[in-house]
């Protein structure tokens, strides 16, 4: 069987990350260098790309997927100039990686805006031959379809969108004009540069050989595909992008018959003498931080903690450590990078201030393999055998705490998770408890429906039968997977405005009044939960959304007024309607957040 | 181009790109197409075809939630694309 193995390579000022895909036998008849889509698109692709990686290695050919410069793992912060050339020199430097490992006959294949770099670079790269897999065009038109998705999604939630990045915020020093996109802001100078990238505006051949799928209605007209930019490329569909890439509320399937045909062309393209493939690089790395993201020195390492070997990377600082570590949980299916890379961001710079942190994926998401008979991308899964019942994320969860308790954290582990990573954070951290060597949890924007059996997550309840909820918007999952989780509730404003007496009567209805339906319900309101936490010993920190706020104090508002006066818990309402912190202002805000409520956690922090 | 024409087009593009739950059929030029299940990325899609399709390119200022609001708020889009210089 193929295997997979991450790697930082590349500059040792300005490391890079990459996950290797090879054959069984580490011999290959090709080495492919895998460039991935940015922003918003990155996160939903990951899967898919993953997939391919997997497919190719078990075809025979190496895959060496990289994060380029400033984004997902590797060095480099999104703020930083000349973005454009950074990502195409990491491109050159996977390539470059290939070749002095062994690889022969080098390929470049991208999705999305990836598929537009590589294109710029296939022919200093000498690629043998290119894929683009549901190409952008030209950097126009990507930033042209992404300004209208933000658009949108900016007046979806009543907010107004500014009308550029604030300067300075992409980089390229002060100079107005840089756009933001969901998940990413790019300066004015990246922005004026990715615009003149097309894709068919060059000169010569792309390369020797090409395949170019595209999705149904996107495909160039005659004259753009009769171009010389586009001799020796194949057209062809891709199916399955729109679901892929374009659904709100599920994740769409992997789209598997376009990966058969990727590999499959590739497999044609290639010698058929195989060579050995290793490239070097190592598991860790040590670089430094720039002053403007908290300087200092930090050592990075791959881990894999457990029998499971649960994927993370640990930040380590170079001067004598806090003693209290901090553990960030990946969002739903996205993976341990965090929301837009925040997670990253907020762990390099806690990590060069003394505090070791590590980034992790949960049990069959991201990079973390499934348990035996646990299903993989299950943002839910559960115990598989006699446990079964218990949610996987909850013993993921404890056997890093564990971990870094015994290593790193002697004075114990923050949590730190987003919607469904904070539903594992809360559940896992009333289990731990402060005993278990859980010191504080930040819970942002988890969902707090008041119809959800809150009860199951207290200690001792959570190995009952899992009391299977309605259907969660973002769990779609294999058939398989049993769905259960916190259900994501309709927002409780668009709920109300449907005008009913239920309605009225629940937007009037006084807290002592809500206090006593709860106790004739039998409900367990999720106010309990932090007063549980805070008998255990663990503060908490939640930062939510205005009608989140309102739902945890529902009949519990004495009770939460209480819990923050006694400063075990800190409740922090933000002003914008951003669940998955989409937008650089509910970003910021967030990170503000996390930062002052670390500082007060870790004593002792430079 | 006459106007029943292109309103004609514009619902095949949107038929084809906005994957409603119901179809086109029971949407109305007027009626809400976010309302009748059209996604972020459907009107990034439907925006990509009607460039295509009528050589046209939607300006910084159309690029939001009203241009794409309803079968007869596209139709008025891109007349006035249509109607204007280029460049």
């Amino acid at each position: 069987m193929a295997g997979a193995r991450e790697l930082f390579f590349g500059p040792p000022e300005r490391p890079l990350f990459a996950r290797l895909h090879v054959p069984q036998d580490a011999r290959a008849r090709a080495g492919v260098v895998l460039c991935p889509p940015f922003g918003l698109e990155r996160q939903d692709s990951g899967r898919a790309l993953r997939a391919l990686g997997e497919a190719l290695a078990s075809a025979g050919i190496c895959c060496l997927q990289v994060d380029y410069d400033g984004t997902g793992d590797s060095y480099g912060w999104s703020d930083e100039p000349d973005r454009l050339g950074a990502w195409q020199a990491s491109v050159l430097a996977a390539a470059e990686a290939l070749r002095a490992g062994g690889a022969g006959y080098v390929c470049l294949a991208g999705m999305r805006l990836g598929a537009t770099i590589a294109a710029s670079v296939s022919a200093e790269a000498g690629a043998d031959a290119l894929v683009l897999w549901d190409p952008c065009e030209s950097g126009r038109s990507y930033l042209r379809e992404q300004s209208l998705l933000r658009s949108l999604y900016y007046e979806q939630r009543g907010l107004v969108p500014p009308t550029a990045a604030p300067p300075g915020s992409g980089g390229d020093g002060d100079a107005a004009g840089g756009v933001e996109v969901l998940g990413a802001t790019y300066g004015a100078v990246t922005a004026r540069q990715l615009s003149e990238l097309s894709i068919t505006g060059s000169a010569s051949p792309l390369a020797p050989r090409a395949l170019a799928l595209y999705r149904p209605g996107r495909r160039p007209g005659p004259e753009r595909l009769g171009s010389p930019a586009m001799a020796n490329v194949e057209v062809d569909d891709a199916v399955g992008q729109d679901d892929l890439l374009g659904l709100k509320d599920a994740k769409g399937p992997v789209p598997a018959a376009t990966i058969d045909l990727i590999v499959s062309w590739l497999a044609r393209s290639a010698p058929a003498e195989r060579s050995t493939v290793d490239v070097a690089g190592s598991t860790c790395t040590t670089f430094d931080v720039p002053a403007a993201h908290g300087g200092g020195k930090v050592k990075e390492e791959v881990r894999r903690t457990g029998p499971n070997g649960l994927f993370g990377i640990l930040s380590l600082p170079s001067s004598p450590a806090t003693g209290v570590a901090a553990l960030f949980v990946n969002m739903g299916d996205a993976d341990h990078t965090g929301p837009s890379r925040l997670w990253v961001v907020l762990a390099r710079k806690w990590a060069a201030a003394g505090v070791p942190v590590m980034r992790a994926d949960l049990s069959g998401l991201g990079d973390s393999p499934p348990r035996a008979g646990q299903p993989a991308d299950a943002i839910y899964p559960r115990l598989p055998g006699p446990e079964g019942g218990q949610l996987a994320g909850f013993s993921d969860i404890a056997e890093m705490v564990r971990a870094l308790r015994e290593e790193v954290a002697g004075e114990g582990v923050v949590v730190i998770g987003l919607c469904a990573g904070a539903y594992h954070s809360l559940g896992a951290t009333l289990d731990l408890g402060a005993a278990g060597g859980v010191r504080g949890v930040a819970i942002v924007n988890l969902g707090f429906h008041p119809r959800y059996p809150w009860e199951l997550l207290l200690p001792g309840r959570a190995r009952l039968p899992v009391v299977e909820a309605p259907p969660h918007r973002g769990v779609a999952g294999p058939p398989d997977a049993p769905r259960s989780g916190p259900p994501a509730p309709a927002p409780p404003d668009r709920r109300e405005a449907r005008g009913s007496l239920k309605a009225l009567v629940k937007r009037h209805l006084p807290g002592p009044a809500w206090w006593l339906v709860n106790r004739v319900r039998g409900f367990t309101p999720p106010a309990a939960l932090l007063a549980c936490l805070s008998r255990r010993g663990v503060r908490a920190l939640v930062i939510c959304e205005q009608p989140e706020a309102d739902l945890l104090r529902r009949g519990q508002a004495s009770a939460v007024r209480r819990l923050q006066k006694d400063g075990r818990l800190r409740l922090e309402v933000l002003p914008y309607k951003d669940h998955a912190l989409l937008t650089s202002a509910a970003r910021d805000q967030v990170a503000a957040l996390l930062d002052d409520y670390m500082e007060c956690s870790a004593p002792g922090r430079t | 181009m006459g106007s029943d024409e292109l309103r004609v087009q514009v619902r095949a593009i949107v038929a084809q790109h906005a994957r409603l739950p119901a179809g086109i059929d029971v949407v109305g030029d007027d009626d809400d197409l976010y309302d009748a299940g059209m996604g972020s990325h459907s009107a990034v899609s439907i925006m990509i075809a009607l460039e295509g399709a009528f050589d046209v390119e939607f300006p910084d200022a159309l690029l939001n939630k009203g241009t794409f609001r309803s079968i007869s708020s596209i139709c008025a889009a891109v007349t006035g694309l249509l109607g204007s210089p280029p460049g």
